[in-house]
């Protein structure tokens, strides 16, 4: 390939339309992987001729950012080790010159692939003498080449901080770290070196935490912050404040120290400033937001984060007022244009939310003022003062207590007078205060005595301006969720007529595209309302209802074609709800015929919701549907050949064992498929978290099979295994990531082990061909639901039926049997039977009630709980 | 299993870039899955309910029209319910019947298929060949899988149960259609009703022929049965449960053990727990096929305790009870010393002279016959018949007077006692006049009764060898009784084993006559 040519690929890839632009990107990345080198060199080359437009430079470095860190297929290495030493040599050296280009976006841009750069090469100890030039460079007198030292420090600190191996000794940390600070200093006269600096802490701050463990740098450090954050230029302090809010998350556990010096150094800036005021704000709210995670993570564990959680509610407690006060205060301001939901946060809305974390953490003395506040404004003659009103009315709202719980009761049809106000703002406030109320507070709704008026008002001023209407949806959201529970409550009873609204609601002709959200938010309130519903008769009248809107939407074209996909995934999903409750005496043939033929011709982008009505259709029509089975499993053949688009794979392979589970035996002609999912599963490059997926689903379609799938099972066996083996691998992984994954996939393995042992025994006949499974599955449990793993409670039991099942299905082998007792009446699976006698749902107590019967009869084993 | 290291193949950790999964997904995804996995539970635990026979327990009696249908239609059923239970329905009803069936509507269908259980329900001259013909079969069977109002279910269930009750032929066209498997499912439904519904049908198949029977055993018939009886609300359940069980384990050529044995322990309980003489009898017949067998089997019966039960059932006064419960003590008896031992401490003998003198013969022969197994066991337990002074003497009266099939059977108990007693028993024996009835069945017709006394001689014989030494008293007893002449006459006898016999008796006390 010709540089220019090169050029004009890159030109079209990432500013031309749709159809040029990815045939190009194929291009591309056909040929980063054929031609490694000549790629780098190319992109670097163009990167550091200033003759091109700078966006084509911006364009190569971010090509170089992306790939080198990309898999090389063919040397299976990624792509930057697969370069050769002189173009890594070549390449490095273009980008460092960068960094003292004239043009500010140039020097950012080489700063950043320049981390991505080392993000491979130091853990490596492959740019040794990198830091030391850069943290030289940094004390600079030149003061371009200063910033972008620092720029890039800070750069190489981000990329460098999820490696558990940085290659860069404590003493260099320190070295970069003191680099940053020296443009912090007050003294420092020019502006740009300042931020930038205040930037690069910001971006190092995970990075540098151990070096924080040393208090006389952490003091330092600190300090110097604080003391940037009430500096008199308001750009300085701006950045300052901004970097505290990470400081102060990432550095939780030492609030304690400096929590006082912190409020005094914000309090300043909390009315009045602007965003310098959201800013101040922000950083309670990060600290609050801290401190509700480590509640729900640590419990009730002494540790230095729940020490610092102590102290920080202490501190809400007495200072409480002045945190209430310029927040309240700051509900009185206008939140800025009227429509424009593309701005970012605004004063009254950070500060109501910090309002809410304070009422939450400081407790119930607050409530009293904030009560007052509410009170004394509500009918204000001024908007601005009804608007914080009903604002902080959904402060309140956040938190839940049994206080707040009757407050809200009290006061619940004043807020509705709001929703009639005269100005709009008021209005808008009042709608997204009511969806928070009917988030928390359901039954502030279903129970009061005036639920008849304020459904009507509710559904009339479903006709308002969108922008309000879309809160108004969400009420109908969280009301439609609680049906079952309040079920003589007038919107249950009336539930119909609601569907009918927000139907009605989802088709208005003023909805604009970025407005589109509605029509999702409508639809979800629909299909709580379609779940909650089991009579057959109007699941079947509902099922016409919305199919007849899908071909009225197929067959025209004034709807534009975003709001028509939006609109045709939600009555699918509808129809989905809709059909699972029905069968063949229910609906006629003819008429599910007619739905799938319609369907089948949709958009691809609505194709998976299709698939769902398929499924649907799956469950309703059973075994009548092997007569369309062919043409419909080809269907599903594109998205199953293509696990890329792992949302339509997905969708598609469940639709699959849906089919295959509704056909049973019939499926046989279909089955050859599975040894296409054994080889994803044996597939290295075959992505892991459709590995589950892919278990699960075979576990269906042999669960629906029978033995008449009997001859996979030794591929059946091998996949269990490897299964059982990643599981227990995964789960000694030092990454967080994995362990996460470990933990979806031993419950996976569990229910696929427990799926196979159904599909191919009977109770007391055993299949002999699976008697090896159990030692594996004894040795796989015996890891995986040990307790000093902190197992969850459903995996236990999940874990214990499988167990129970073995026994079952063994007991008459008297070789498994006699390992089986020894296995049950182990201290093990006894310990698991009395964790699970802590529990109390039924399914729990149904499964240790169930285990000391068995113990009992079948191994004379008598089990004492505690 | 080596872990092997699969980390690789698990490793690649790709985020899907079009992850935008809107609520609505969200919502619908988590609807799906629960379904999805309501679905697959139903699968496994279907199987685990017809597994855990021992331990689950049938559930209260459900309403069968649920209180979760729409208030009017529940009204409608109800109301229409009670119509029909006071209305009778002839064939000319079929017609009617037969359209509403096919009715999509519920009540429609609800009338027609209570309608073609009545009509099916009459004494004699049921439609049965009619319905089939109709293709009626298809159409309850898939009301049963289908249908969510249960009422109609057990309708349906009752129907077809009443087709079952038909010929050989009949019954087939229900087997044809899987109505063994789904009667078989139906065993452990959560509704009581449709429960006992399918226990009546699932006795009616395999009392039919073996061959439905072995259909029922091997796809787990016995297990959910056994489950409705344990957890049986009234007698009536067990009733019926204990003649279903009992048709599923009787029957030539015999079920397999395995898919039987479970039904063991429930029949003993039944004996012991119930008075019922219809229910004894059957649960005593159905004991007596299952414990026929090895020593654990027997062992299985002893365990139950259920033997002082089955001697106290020997005073019954219905022949059809006493007559299995006889044959089961027989059966236990045949085991080894300990378990022979443990019967007769349990006074098993007590009640044999009352049996041996009874009116019916088939009680006799059965007494006879246990008798018989005793004598095949220890010295000790031949010691113990052999002193009953009331047994011998029935035996000796029996062996001389009552028909041959009796005589032969009395023949056996004594000659058995000839080979394990002990020679004083032996010594009894000839004092009570054992040689004179020997003399008296050699002169009879019946050559298989001479065998086992020419047998039983030679064991006598054998016996004075060790007592007298060279004079043998028993061996003059005969000579001056002529018996020995008998015998030298018999050695002339047609038949092969007769003759055998009488030659070898010759032969080792005399110079025998060589027929050549």
């Amino acid at each position: 390939m010709q540089p220019q040519q090169f050029l004009d690929l890159v030109q079209c890839a990432f500013f031309e339309s749709n159809t040029q632009r990815s045939s190009a990107e194929q291009v591309l990345l056909k040929y980063k992987d054929e031609c490694p080198d000549e790629f780098m060199v190319y992109c670097a080359s163009a990167f550091s001729n200033r003759g091109i437009q700078n966006r084509i430079r911006v364009a190569c470095s971010t090509l170089v950012k992306r790939l080198v860190g990309l898999i090389h297929p063919p040397s299976n290495q990624i792509i930057w080790l697969a370069c050769s030493q002189k173009t890594k040599s070549d390449v490095k050296l273009k980008f460092m010159e960068q960094l003292i280009d004239p043009e500010n976006e140039i020097r950012r841009s080489a700063a950043n692939t320049i981390s991505e750069i080392c993000a491979i090469e130091l853990p490596r100890q492959e740019w040794p003498d990198l830091i030391s030039r850069l943290t030289t460079n940094s004390k600079h007198t030149d003061i371009l080449i200063k910033v972008s030292a620092i720029m890039t420090l800070g750069y190489i600190c981000e990329a460098l901080k999820t490696h558990q191996s940085s290659g860069i000794s404590e003493n260099d940390s320190k070295v970069i770290l003191m680099g940053i600070c020296v443009g912090m200093d007050l003294n420092e006269q020019t502006l740009e070196i300042r931020l930038t600096a205040i930037k690069a802490l910001q971006d190092s701050l995970y990075f540098m935490n151990n070096l924080f463990k040393q208090q006389e740098i952490f003091t330092y450090v600190k300090n110097l912050i604080l003391q940037n954050a009430i500096c008199n230029i308001q750009e300085v302090k701006h950045k300052a404040l901004q970097c505290l809010i990470d400081f102060v998350k990432q550095l939780f556990t030492f609030l304690p120290v400096f929590i006082t010096e912190l409020y005094q150094t914000t309090q300043v800036s909390f009315e009045n400033q602007g965003e310098i005021s959201i800013a101040a704000i922000e950083i309670w709210n990060t600290i609050c937001a801290e401190m509700k995670e480590e509640i729900m993570q640590n419990g009730n564990q002494q540790t230095p984060e729940s020490n610092a959680v102590d102290c920080c509610v202490q501190f809400f407690k007495k200072n409480y007022e002045g945190f209430l006060l310029p927040f309240m205060r700051n509900l009185l301001l206008d939140s800025g244009d009227v429509d424009d939901e593309y701005q970012g946060l605004s004063v009254p809305d950070s500060s109501c939310k910090g309002l809410a974390f304070i009422i939450e953490f400081a407790g119930v003395n607050t409530y009293e003022l904030v009560k007052n506040f509410i009170q004394n404004t509500i009918t204000h003659q001024q908007w601005e003062y009804r608007k914080a009103s009903v604002m902080a009315f959904g402060a309140l709202a956040e938190v839940q207590t049994k206080e707040i719980e009757m407050l809200i009761k009290s006061a619940l049809s004043s807020l509705f007078t709001c929703l009639v106000d005269q100005h709009y703002k008021v209005k808008k406030a009042t709608a997204q205060t009511l969806s928070r109320v009917a988030e928390n507070y359901p039954q502030c709704f279903h129970g009061h005595d005036q639920a008849n008026q304020m459904l009507a008002t509710l559904l009339d001023q479903l006709n308002n301006k969108i922008s309000i209407v879309q809160h108004l949806i969400w009420v109908f959201v969280y009301l439609t969720e609680q049906l079952q529970q309040f079920n003589m409550s007038i919107f249950c009873r009336e539930k119909f007529t609601i569907l009918q609204h927000l139907a009605s609601t989802s088709v208005r002709p003023d909805i604009k595209n970025s407005e589109i959200a509605l029509i999702d938010t409508a639809f979800m309130a629909i299909l709580n309302i379609i779940y909650s519903v089991t009579d057959t008769k109007q699941c079947n009248d509902y099922l016409i209802q919305f199919f007849q809107h899908i071909q009225l939407l197929e067959s025209g074209t004034q709807v534009p074609a975003e709001i028509k996909f939006h609109l045709e995934m939600g009555l699918m999903s509808a129809m989905h709800g809709c059909v699972v409750r029905l069968d063949d005496s229910t609906t006629p043939e003819s008429v599910f015929e007619s739905i799938m033929k319609t369907l089948s011709n949709v958009d691809s982008r609505v194709k998976n919701d299709y698939f769902y009505v398929l499924s649907g259709i799956a469950y309703a029509f059973k075994k009548k549907l092997s007569k369309y089975s062919s043409q419909l499993i080809a269907e599903l053949n594109k998205p199953l050949s293509e696990p890329d688009d792992m949302d339509s794979f997905k969708t598609a392979l469940f639709c699959l064992a849906d089919i295959a589970r509704a056909m049973e035996e019939e499926f046989v002609p279909y089955m050859n498929i599975l040894i296409y999912f054994f080889g994803l599963i044996k597939n290295p490059n075959f992505n892991r978290e459709l590995k589950l997926q892919v278990y699960n689903a075979i576990a269906d379609i042999i669960l629906g099979l029978k033995e008449k799938s009997f001859q996979f099972l030794g591929d059946l066996k091998e996949i269990l295994k490897l299964g059982f083996a990643a599981s227990m691998d995964l789960t000694k992984s030092q990454q967080n990531v994995d362990q996460d994954y470990a933990e979806r996939l031993k419950e996976t393995m569990t229910s696929f082990y427990t799926c196979i042992l159904h599909a191919y025994c009977e109770p007391n006949v055993p299949n002999f061909d699976l008697r090896d499974t159990v030692d594996w599955f004894i040795i796989f449990c015996t890891e995986m639901c040990n307790l000093k793993l902190k197992p969850t409670i459903e995996y236990v039991r999940l874990t214990l039926c499988c167990i129970f099942d073995c026994s079952h299905f063994f007991q008459t082998v008297p070789e498994t049997k006699i390992k089986l007792k020894d296995f049950i009446t182990s201290d093990f699976v006894i310990e698991l039977i009395r964790k699970m006698s802590q529990y109390n749902e039924k399914d729990y107590q149904e499964c240790v009630s169930f285990a000391k019967q068995l113990l009992n009869d079948v191994y004379g084993f008598q089990l004492k709980l505690y | 299993m080596q872990p092997q290291n699969q980390f690789s193949l698990f490793g690649n950790v790709q985020v899907n870039e079009a992850e935008q999964n809107s609520e609505v997904k969200k919502k619908r995804e988590e609807f799906a899955t629960e379904i999805r996995s309501r679905e697959r539970n139903n699968i496994i635990n279907n199987k685990r309910l017809a597994q855990n026979n021992q331990t689950n327990k049938i559930p209260e009696s459900l309403p069968l029209i649920p209180p979760t249908l729409p208030q009017d239609l529940q009204l409608a059923l109800k109301t229409q319910q009670e119509q029909l239970m006071k209305r009778t329905f002839s064939f000319e009803d079929f017609p009617d019947v037969l359209q509403k069936i096919f009715s999509t509507d519920i009540l429609q269908l609800h009338y027609g298929v209570t309608g073609l259980r009545k009509m099916l329900s009459v004494e004699s001259g049921a439609p049965i060949q009619q319905v089939i013909d109709a293709n009626l079969v298809p159409k309850l069977i898939d009301i049963i899988q289908k249908e969510q109002i249960p009422q109609l279910v057990l309708e349906a269930a009752w129907a077809l149960t009443n087709v079952a009750s038909g010929t050989t032929q009949q019954t087939q066209s229900i087997i044809d259609k899987g109505g063994i498997y789904l009667f078989v499912k139906l065993l452990s439904s959560q509704y009581r009703d449709i429960a006992e519904q399918a226990v009546w049908a699932i006795g009616n198949i395999a009392g039919d022929c073996t061959q439905y029977r072995d259909l029922i055993l091997r796809v787990g018939g016995v297990d959910p049965l056994i489950t409705i009886m344990q957890n049986a609300p009234n007698k009536n359940t067990i009733k019926h449960c204990t003649w279903s069980l009992s048709n599923l384990c009787r029957g030539k050529p015999i079920p397999d053990f395995k898919y039987v044995k479970n039904a063991l322990p429930v029949f003993c309980k039944v004996i012991i727990d119930e008075t019922d003489p219809e229910v004894l009898t059957d649960a005593c017949w159905a004991l007596s096929y299952l414990s026929d067998g090895d020593n654990s089997r027997l062992q299985t019966v002893i365990d139950s305790q259920v033997i002082p039960t089955l001697i106290k059932l020997l005073d019954h006064s219905s022949l059809q009870l006493v007559i299995p419960t006889l044959r089961i003590l027989g059966n236990v008896v045949t085991g080894d010393e300990t378990q022979t031992t443990y019967v007769l401490n349990q006074g098993l003998l007590l009640k044999i002279p009352k049996l041996l003198s009874h009116d019916k013969k088939a009680i006799r022969r059965e007494a006879c016959w246990t008798i018989s197994n005793i004598t095949a066991g220890s010295s000790n337990q031949v010691s113990q018949v052999v002193r009953d002074s009331a047994i011998l003497e029935k035996l000796f009266t029996l062996m001389t007077t009552d028909v041959e099939e009796i005589v032969r059977e009395a023949t056996w108990a004594i000659s058995n006692s000839t080979k394990h007693g002990s020679n004083s028993d032996i010594q009894l024996l000839v004092q009570k006049g054992l040689l004179n009835v020997f003399k008296q069945l050699l002169e009879g017709e019946d050559t298989q009764t001479m065998t086992v006394v020419l047998e039983a001689l030679l064991n006598v014989l054998k016996r004075g060898d060790q007592d007298f030494k060279d004079d043998n008293y028993y061996l003059t007893q005969l000579e001056q009784m002529g018996v020995i002449s008998k015998i030298e006459q018999l050695q002339r006898h047609q038949n092969q084993s007769v003759y055998q016999k009488c030659f070898s008796i010759l032969e080792q006390y005399y110079e025998a006559e060589s027929e050549l």
